[in-house]
Protein backbone atom coordinates (compact mmCIF):
# COMPACT_ATOMS: atom_id res chain seq x y z
CA UNK A 1 0.00 0.00 0.00
CA UNK A 2 1.15 3.60 -0.95
CA UNK A 3 2.69 5.05 2.07
CA UNK A 4 1.71 8.98 2.94
CA UNK A 5 5.70 9.38 3.81
CA UNK A 6 6.39 8.35 -0.21
CA UNK A 7 3.59 10.60 -1.21
CA UNK A 8 4.62 13.32 0.60
CA UNK A 9 8.37 13.07 -0.79
CA UNK A 10 6.55 12.21 -4.07
CA UNK A 11 4.83 16.12 -4.13
CA UNK A 12 8.12 17.56 -2.62
CA UNK A 13 9.81 16.13 -5.98
CA UNK A 14 7.25 17.57 -8.10
CA UNK A 15 7.01 20.71 -6.59
CA UNK A 16 10.73 21.46 -6.13
CA UNK A 17 11.13 20.06 -9.75
CA UNK A 18 8.49 22.31 -11.25
CA UNK A 19 9.07 25.55 -9.56
CA UNK A 20 12.80 25.25 -10.45
CA UNK A 21 12.04 24.95 -14.04
CA UNK A 22 9.80 27.40 -13.89
CA UNK A 23 12.17 29.84 -12.41
CA UNK A 24 14.76 29.02 -14.76
CA UNK A 25 12.91 29.72 -17.81
CA UNK A 26 11.43 32.85 -16.18
CA UNK A 27 14.91 34.04 -15.26
CA UNK A 28 16.34 32.90 -19.13
CA UNK A 29 13.35 34.73 -20.67
CA UNK A 30 14.11 37.58 -18.73
CA UNK A 31 17.70 37.66 -19.17
CA UNK A 32 16.77 37.61 -22.96
CA UNK A 33 14.19 40.30 -22.85
CA UNK A 34 16.58 42.80 -21.04
CA UNK A 35 19.36 42.37 -23.54
CA UNK A 36 16.77 43.02 -26.32
CA UNK A 37 15.04 45.31 -25.17
CA UNK A 38 16.97 46.60 -21.89
CA UNK A 39 17.78 49.66 -23.99
CA UNK A 40 14.69 50.72 -24.40
CA UNK A 41 12.42 53.19 -23.10
CA UNK A 42 9.51 51.90 -20.63
CA UNK A 43 5.91 51.83 -22.39
CA UNK A 44 3.41 54.05 -21.01
CA UNK A 45 0.98 51.00 -21.27
CA UNK A 46 2.16 49.13 -18.00
CA UNK A 47 1.06 52.06 -16.19
CA UNK A 48 -2.90 52.57 -15.54
CA UNK A 49 -4.90 51.46 -18.75
CA UNK A 50 -7.30 48.75 -18.69
CA UNK A 51 -5.67 45.07 -19.95
CA UNK A 52 -7.48 43.48 -23.26
CA UNK A 53 -9.02 39.51 -22.48
CA UNK A 54 -6.88 37.13 -24.49
CA UNK A 55 -8.10 33.60 -25.41
CA UNK A 56 -6.90 30.22 -24.81
CA UNK A 57 -5.28 30.30 -27.95
CA UNK A 58 -3.57 33.67 -28.07
CA UNK A 59 -1.92 33.18 -24.91
CA UNK A 60 -0.83 29.76 -25.85
CA UNK A 61 0.37 31.13 -29.17
CA UNK A 62 2.49 33.51 -27.02
CA UNK A 63 4.23 31.24 -24.87
CA UNK A 64 5.33 29.17 -27.79
CA UNK A 65 6.09 31.62 -29.57
CA UNK A 66 9.68 31.32 -28.63
CA UNK A 67 10.15 35.07 -28.03
CA UNK A 68 11.76 36.32 -24.30
CA UNK A 69 8.55 37.37 -23.85
CA UNK A 70 6.86 34.40 -24.48
CA UNK A 71 9.27 32.20 -22.43
CA UNK A 72 8.64 34.14 -19.53
CA UNK A 73 4.74 33.03 -20.55
CA UNK A 74 5.83 29.29 -20.63
CA UNK A 75 7.32 29.48 -17.31
CA UNK A 76 4.39 30.92 -15.53
CA UNK A 77 1.96 29.04 -17.13
CA UNK A 78 4.38 25.66 -15.94
CA UNK A 79 4.01 26.96 -12.28
CA UNK A 80 0.25 27.01 -12.29
CA UNK A 81 0.55 24.01 -13.96
CA UNK A 82 2.35 22.52 -11.02
CA UNK A 83 -0.32 23.28 -8.85
CA UNK A 84 -2.90 20.92 -10.71
CA UNK A 85 -0.31 18.06 -10.84
CA UNK A 86 0.35 18.25 -7.31
CA UNK A 87 -3.97 18.06 -6.55
CA UNK A 88 -4.43 14.93 -9.20
CA UNK A 89 -1.28 13.20 -7.05
CA UNK A 90 -3.31 13.38 -4.37
CA UNK A 91 -6.68 12.63 -6.24
CA UNK A 92 -4.64 9.39 -7.15
CA UNK A 93 -3.17 9.07 -3.77
CA UNK A 94 -6.90 8.94 -1.87
CA UNK A 95 -7.65 6.55 -5.01
CA UNK A 96 -5.24 4.46 -4.46
CA UNK A 97 -5.84 4.32 -0.12
CA UNK A 98 -9.64 3.67 -1.22
CA UNK A 99 -10.34 7.32 0.77
CA UNK A 100 -13.27 7.83 -1.39
CA UNK A 101 -14.74 11.51 0.86
CA UNK A 102 -11.30 12.69 0.26
CA UNK A 103 -10.98 11.37 -3.45
CA UNK A 104 -14.32 13.43 -4.13
CA UNK A 105 -12.99 16.56 -2.63
CA UNK A 106 -9.58 16.61 -3.89
CA UNK A 107 -11.46 15.54 -7.76
CA UNK A 108 -13.80 18.97 -6.60
CA UNK A 109 -10.88 21.13 -6.09
CA UNK A 110 -8.93 19.60 -9.40
CA UNK A 111 -11.77 20.60 -11.41
CA UNK A 112 -12.00 23.82 -10.27
CA UNK A 113 -8.36 24.01 -10.93
CA UNK A 114 -8.96 22.90 -14.64
CA UNK A 115 -12.07 24.63 -15.15
CA UNK A 116 -10.38 28.04 -14.18
CA UNK A 117 -7.75 27.47 -16.81
CA UNK A 118 -10.12 27.14 -19.50
CA UNK A 119 -12.50 29.65 -18.60
CA UNK A 120 -13.59 32.10 -20.95
CA UNK A 121 -15.29 35.69 -20.41
CA UNK A 122 -18.80 35.98 -21.68
CA UNK A 123 -18.99 39.48 -21.06
CA UNK A 124 -17.18 40.52 -24.12
CA UNK B 1 13.68 55.69 -17.64
CA UNK B 2 14.99 52.34 -19.70
CA UNK B 3 13.51 48.71 -19.24
CA UNK B 4 16.24 47.80 -17.92
CA UNK B 5 16.73 50.25 -15.18
CA UNK B 6 12.93 49.33 -14.09
CA UNK B 7 13.70 45.93 -13.96
CA UNK B 8 16.25 46.24 -11.82
CA UNK B 9 14.24 48.52 -9.69
CA UNK B 10 11.88 46.03 -9.50
CA UNK B 11 13.91 42.79 -8.96
CA UNK B 12 15.57 45.31 -5.34
CA UNK B 13 11.93 46.41 -3.95
CA UNK B 14 10.44 42.86 -4.75
CA UNK B 15 13.23 41.40 -3.13
CA UNK B 16 12.85 43.80 0.14
CA UNK B 17 8.74 42.91 -0.66
CA UNK B 18 9.51 39.20 -0.28
CA UNK B 19 11.96 39.13 3.02
CA UNK B 20 9.32 41.54 4.38
CA UNK B 21 6.72 39.30 3.91
CA UNK B 22 8.36 36.65 5.20
CA UNK B 23 9.75 38.26 8.62
CA UNK B 24 6.33 39.39 9.24
CA UNK B 25 4.59 36.22 8.00
CA UNK B 26 2.31 38.42 6.09
CA UNK B 27 3.31 37.17 2.68
CA UNK B 28 5.20 38.43 -0.08
CA UNK B 29 1.80 39.58 -2.25
CA UNK B 30 0.38 42.03 0.10
CA UNK B 31 3.89 44.03 0.45
CA UNK B 32 4.55 43.92 -3.45
CA UNK B 33 0.89 45.00 -4.16
CA UNK B 34 1.30 48.90 -2.83
CA UNK B 35 4.95 48.77 -3.76
CA UNK B 36 4.41 48.51 -7.25
CA UNK B 37 0.86 51.01 -6.96
CA UNK B 38 2.64 53.74 -4.84
CA UNK B 39 6.32 53.62 -6.08
CA UNK B 40 6.40 52.71 -9.67
CA UNK B 41 2.62 53.42 -10.57
CA UNK B 42 1.76 50.43 -12.31
CA UNK B 43 -1.92 50.00 -12.56
CA UNK B 44 -3.01 47.88 -9.87
CA UNK B 45 -4.69 44.87 -11.77
CA UNK B 46 -1.09 44.06 -13.10
CA UNK B 47 0.51 44.73 -9.86
CA UNK B 48 -2.14 42.02 -8.69
CA UNK B 49 -1.31 39.56 -11.49
CA UNK B 50 2.55 40.07 -10.48
CA UNK B 51 1.82 39.30 -6.83
CA UNK B 52 -0.48 36.03 -7.72
CA UNK B 53 2.21 34.71 -9.49
CA UNK B 54 4.79 35.31 -6.85
CA UNK B 55 2.31 34.10 -4.40
CA UNK B 56 1.96 30.53 -6.34
CA UNK B 57 5.86 30.25 -6.52
CA UNK B 58 6.75 30.86 -2.64
CA UNK B 59 3.68 28.42 -1.49
CA UNK B 60 5.16 25.82 -3.80
CA UNK B 61 9.06 26.53 -2.81
CA UNK B 62 8.11 26.12 1.43
CA UNK B 63 5.62 23.38 0.55
CA UNK B 64 8.56 21.53 -1.36
CA UNK B 65 10.79 22.10 1.61
CA UNK B 66 8.70 21.70 4.32
CA UNK B 67 5.52 18.99 3.39
CA UNK B 68 8.21 16.11 4.85
CA UNK B 69 8.98 17.38 7.85
CA UNK B 70 5.60 16.27 8.71
CA UNK B 71 3.50 19.44 10.18
CA UNK B 72 1.14 20.12 7.20
CA UNK B 73 -2.24 18.24 7.39
CA UNK B 74 -2.84 17.49 3.95
CA UNK B 75 -6.66 16.44 5.12
CA UNK B 76 -7.10 19.65 6.43
CA UNK B 77 -5.71 21.70 3.91
CA UNK B 78 -7.57 19.59 1.20
CA UNK B 79 -10.64 19.91 3.25
CA UNK B 80 -11.09 23.64 3.81
CA UNK B 81 -9.21 24.32 0.08
CA UNK B 82 -12.75 23.42 -1.28
CA UNK B 83 -14.26 26.39 -0.04
CA UNK B 84 -10.83 28.44 -0.87
CA UNK B 85 -11.20 27.57 -4.19
CA UNK B 86 -14.48 28.60 -4.99
CA UNK B 87 -14.09 31.21 -3.01
CA UNK B 88 -11.22 32.23 -5.11
CA UNK B 89 -12.58 31.52 -8.25
CA UNK B 90 -15.90 33.70 -7.70
CA UNK B 91 -13.22 36.48 -6.10
CA UNK B 92 -11.55 36.70 -9.34
CA UNK B 93 -14.45 37.11 -11.85
CA UNK B 94 -15.50 39.99 -9.77
CA UNK B 95 -12.98 41.79 -10.53
CA UNK B 96 -14.28 42.68 -13.81
CA UNK B 97 -17.43 44.53 -12.15
CA UNK B 98 -15.74 46.05 -9.39
CA UNK B 99 -13.53 49.74 -9.52
CA UNK B 100 -10.06 50.43 -8.63
CA UNK B 101 -11.03 52.40 -5.78
CA UNK B 102 -12.57 49.50 -3.98
CA UNK B 103 -10.06 47.55 -4.97
CA UNK B 104 -7.93 49.90 -3.53
CA UNK B 105 -9.43 50.49 -0.46
CA UNK B 106 -10.40 46.48 0.08
CA UNK B 107 -6.91 46.02 -0.19
CA UNK B 108 -5.85 48.81 2.47
CA UNK B 109 -8.54 47.51 4.82
CA UNK B 110 -7.10 43.89 4.13
CA UNK B 111 -4.07 44.74 4.63
CA UNK B 112 -4.88 46.80 8.02
CA UNK B 113 -6.32 43.23 9.27
CA UNK B 114 -3.89 41.02 8.39
CA UNK B 115 -1.19 43.44 10.27
CA UNK B 116 -3.83 43.24 13.44
CA UNK B 117 -3.98 39.59 13.44
CA UNK B 118 0.15 39.52 12.95
CA UNK B 119 0.32 41.85 16.17
CA UNK B 120 -2.09 39.69 18.19
CA UNK B 121 -1.12 36.17 17.41
CA UNK B 122 -1.18 34.31 20.16
CA UNK B 123 0.83 30.60 19.51
CA UNK B 124 -1.01 28.99 22.89
CA UNK B 125 -3.64 27.02 23.16
CA UNK B 126 -5.35 24.82 25.56
CA UNK B 127 -5.85 21.50 25.14
CA UNK B 128 -8.75 19.54 23.68
CA UNK B 129 -9.72 16.10 24.56
CA UNK B 130 -12.23 15.63 22.09
CA UNK B 131 -12.58 17.15 18.39
CA UNK B 132 -15.89 18.72 16.54
CA UNK B 133 -17.94 15.69 14.67
CA UNK B 134 -16.76 16.72 11.42
CA UNK B 135 -13.59 16.13 12.27
CA UNK B 136 -14.12 13.08 13.21
CA UNK B 137 -16.15 11.76 10.70
CA UNK B 138 -13.14 13.43 8.08
CA UNK B 139 -10.22 11.94 10.20
CA UNK B 140 -9.20 15.88 10.25
CA UNK B 141 -7.09 15.05 13.54
CA UNK B 142 -3.10 14.83 13.19
CA UNK B 143 0.05 13.66 14.96
CA UNK B 144 2.94 15.88 14.56
CA UNK B 145 6.47 15.07 16.20
CA UNK B 146 8.79 17.07 17.82
CA UNK B 147 12.46 17.28 17.59
CA UNK B 148 13.13 14.95 21.04
CA UNK B 149 10.85 12.29 18.99
CA UNK B 150 7.84 13.26 21.19
CA UNK B 151 4.54 12.94 19.04
CA UNK B 152 2.00 15.25 19.89
CA UNK B 153 -1.74 15.02 18.80
CA UNK B 154 -4.15 17.42 18.37
CA UNK B 155 -7.87 17.69 18.26
CA UNK B 156 -9.59 19.80 15.75
CA UNK B 157 -12.37 21.95 16.86
CA UNK B 158 -14.72 24.49 15.07
CA UNK B 159 -15.06 23.19 11.34
CA UNK B 160 -17.63 24.94 9.94
CA UNK B 161 -16.47 27.99 11.05
CA UNK B 162 -13.14 27.43 9.58
CA UNK B 163 -14.53 26.12 6.51
CA UNK B 164 -16.69 29.80 5.86
CA UNK B 165 -13.52 32.12 7.00
CA UNK B 166 -11.38 30.13 4.22
CA UNK B 167 -14.44 30.56 1.99
CA UNK B 168 -14.20 34.39 2.76
CA UNK B 169 -10.50 34.26 2.33
CA UNK B 170 -10.27 32.53 -0.87
CA UNK B 171 -12.74 35.58 -1.91
CA UNK B 172 -10.56 38.27 -1.07
CA UNK B 173 -7.44 35.99 -2.31
CA UNK B 174 -8.86 36.00 -5.93
CA UNK B 175 -10.19 39.55 -5.33
CA UNK B 176 -7.09 41.20 -4.77
CA UNK B 177 -4.13 38.58 -6.03
CA UNK B 178 -2.44 37.72 -3.03
CA UNK B 179 -2.35 34.29 -0.53
CA UNK B 180 -4.74 35.59 2.42
CA UNK B 181 -2.34 34.05 4.34
CA UNK B 182 -2.93 35.72 7.82
CA UNK B 183 -6.79 34.99 7.47
CA UNK B 184 -6.08 31.20 6.67
CA UNK B 185 -3.97 30.90 10.13
CA UNK B 186 -6.83 32.97 11.78
CA UNK B 187 -9.00 30.34 9.98
CA UNK B 188 -6.97 27.32 11.23
CA UNK B 189 -5.39 28.80 14.50
CA UNK B 190 -8.20 30.01 16.07
CA UNK B 191 -11.13 28.21 14.35
CA UNK B 192 -9.68 24.64 13.98
CA UNK B 193 -7.12 25.74 17.11
CA UNK B 194 -4.53 23.45 15.37
CA UNK B 195 -1.11 24.23 16.74
CA UNK B 196 0.94 27.38 15.14
CA UNK B 197 3.11 25.43 13.45
CA UNK B 198 0.70 23.09 11.64
CA UNK B 199 -1.74 25.94 11.13
CA UNK B 200 0.96 28.21 8.95
CA UNK B 201 2.57 24.79 6.99
CA UNK B 202 -0.95 23.85 6.00
CA UNK B 203 -1.65 27.56 5.19
CA UNK B 204 1.17 27.84 3.06
CA UNK B 205 0.32 24.58 1.52
CA UNK B 206 -3.10 25.88 0.41
CA UNK B 207 -2.06 28.82 -0.97
CA UNK B 208 -0.39 28.08 -3.90
CA UNK B 209 -3.81 26.33 -5.28
CA UNK B 210 -5.89 28.57 -4.38
CA UNK B 211 -3.72 31.18 -6.04
CA UNK B 212 -3.65 28.93 -9.25
CA UNK B 213 -7.49 28.81 -9.63
CA UNK B 214 -7.29 32.87 -10.10
CA UNK B 215 -4.55 32.64 -12.17
CA UNK B 216 -6.25 30.94 -14.88
CA UNK B 217 -9.07 33.95 -14.93
CA UNK B 218 -6.05 36.46 -14.41
CA UNK B 219 -3.98 34.92 -17.32
CA UNK B 220 -7.80 34.97 -19.53
CA UNK B 221 -8.15 38.81 -18.52
CA UNK B 222 -4.59 39.70 -19.72
CA UNK B 223 -3.57 41.02 -16.03
CA UNK B 224 -0.63 38.78 -16.07
CA UNK B 225 2.66 40.68 -18.04
CA UNK B 226 5.54 38.86 -18.83
CA UNK B 227 7.52 41.90 -18.13
CA UNK B 228 6.57 43.32 -14.89
CA UNK B 229 6.15 39.73 -13.49
CA UNK B 230 9.72 38.30 -14.06
CA UNK B 231 11.64 40.83 -11.79
CA UNK B 232 8.94 40.50 -9.38
CA UNK B 233 8.76 36.86 -9.02
CA UNK B 234 12.65 36.42 -9.07
CA UNK B 235 12.73 39.21 -6.34
CA UNK B 236 9.93 37.80 -3.98
CA UNK B 237 11.49 34.04 -4.45
CA UNK B 238 15.03 35.81 -3.27
CA UNK B 239 13.54 37.35 -0.50
CA UNK B 240 11.05 34.97 0.85
CA UNK B 241 14.15 32.31 1.18
CA UNK B 242 16.99 34.60 2.38
CA UNK B 243 13.60 35.79 5.07
CA UNK B 244 13.63 32.33 5.95
CA UNK B 245 17.07 31.46 6.62
CA UNK B 246 16.85 34.58 8.75
CA UNK B 247 13.82 33.73 10.89
CA UNK B 248 15.44 30.58 12.04
CA UNK B 249 18.17 33.75 14.10
CA UNK B 250 15.88 35.93 14.35
CA UNK B 251 12.48 34.86 15.54
CA UNK B 252 11.60 37.86 17.40
CA UNK B 253 8.19 39.64 18.38
CA UNK B 254 9.35 42.94 18.75
CA UNK B 255 10.71 42.60 14.67
CA UNK B 256 6.81 41.76 13.56
CA UNK B 257 5.62 44.03 15.52
CA UNK B 258 7.48 47.40 13.62
CA UNK B 259 7.05 45.99 10.45
CA UNK B 260 3.30 45.30 11.29
CA UNK B 261 3.17 49.47 11.65
CA UNK B 262 5.09 50.02 8.93
CA UNK B 263 2.91 47.69 6.40
CA UNK B 264 -0.24 49.71 8.37
CA UNK B 265 1.74 53.11 7.42
CA UNK B 266 1.43 51.83 3.58
CA UNK B 267 -1.78 51.13 3.85
CA UNK B 268 -2.69 54.65 4.88
CA UNK B 269 -0.73 55.73 2.28
CA UNK B 270 -2.65 53.82 -0.46
CA UNK B 271 -5.75 54.75 1.25
CA UNK B 272 -4.64 58.33 0.97
CA UNK B 273 -4.02 58.39 -2.71
CA UNK B 274 -6.74 56.97 -4.05
CA UNK B 275 -9.29 59.12 -1.37
CA UNK B 276 -7.12 62.26 -2.65
CA UNK B 277 -7.11 60.85 -5.99
CA UNK B 278 -11.24 60.20 -6.45
CA UNK B 279 -12.17 63.67 -4.68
Amino acid sequence: MLSIKKMQTMMGFILLVGTLLSTILVTLGGILYLLQSGSDSIQNEWLPIDATYMSIQQIWQFALSFSPLGMIELGLLLLVATQTVRVALLCWFYAMIQDYKFLIISSLILIMLIYSSFWRSTII
Amino acid sequence: MTILLFSALLLCFSFLAGLLGSLTGLGGGIVIIPVLVLLFHINIHYAMGASLISVIATSSGTTAAYIREGYTNLRIGMFLEVAAVIGAFFGALLIAFVSKTFLTVLFSLVLFFSAYLTIKRNEEHDHYKTSHPWATRLKLDGTYRLKNGESVHYHVQNVPIAFFIMGVAGVLAGLLGIGSGAMKVLAMDQALCLPYKVATTTSNFMIGITAAVSAGIYFTHGYIIPSITFPVLIGVIAGAFFGAKLLTHINNRVLRIIFSIVICFIGIQMLYNVLVGAA
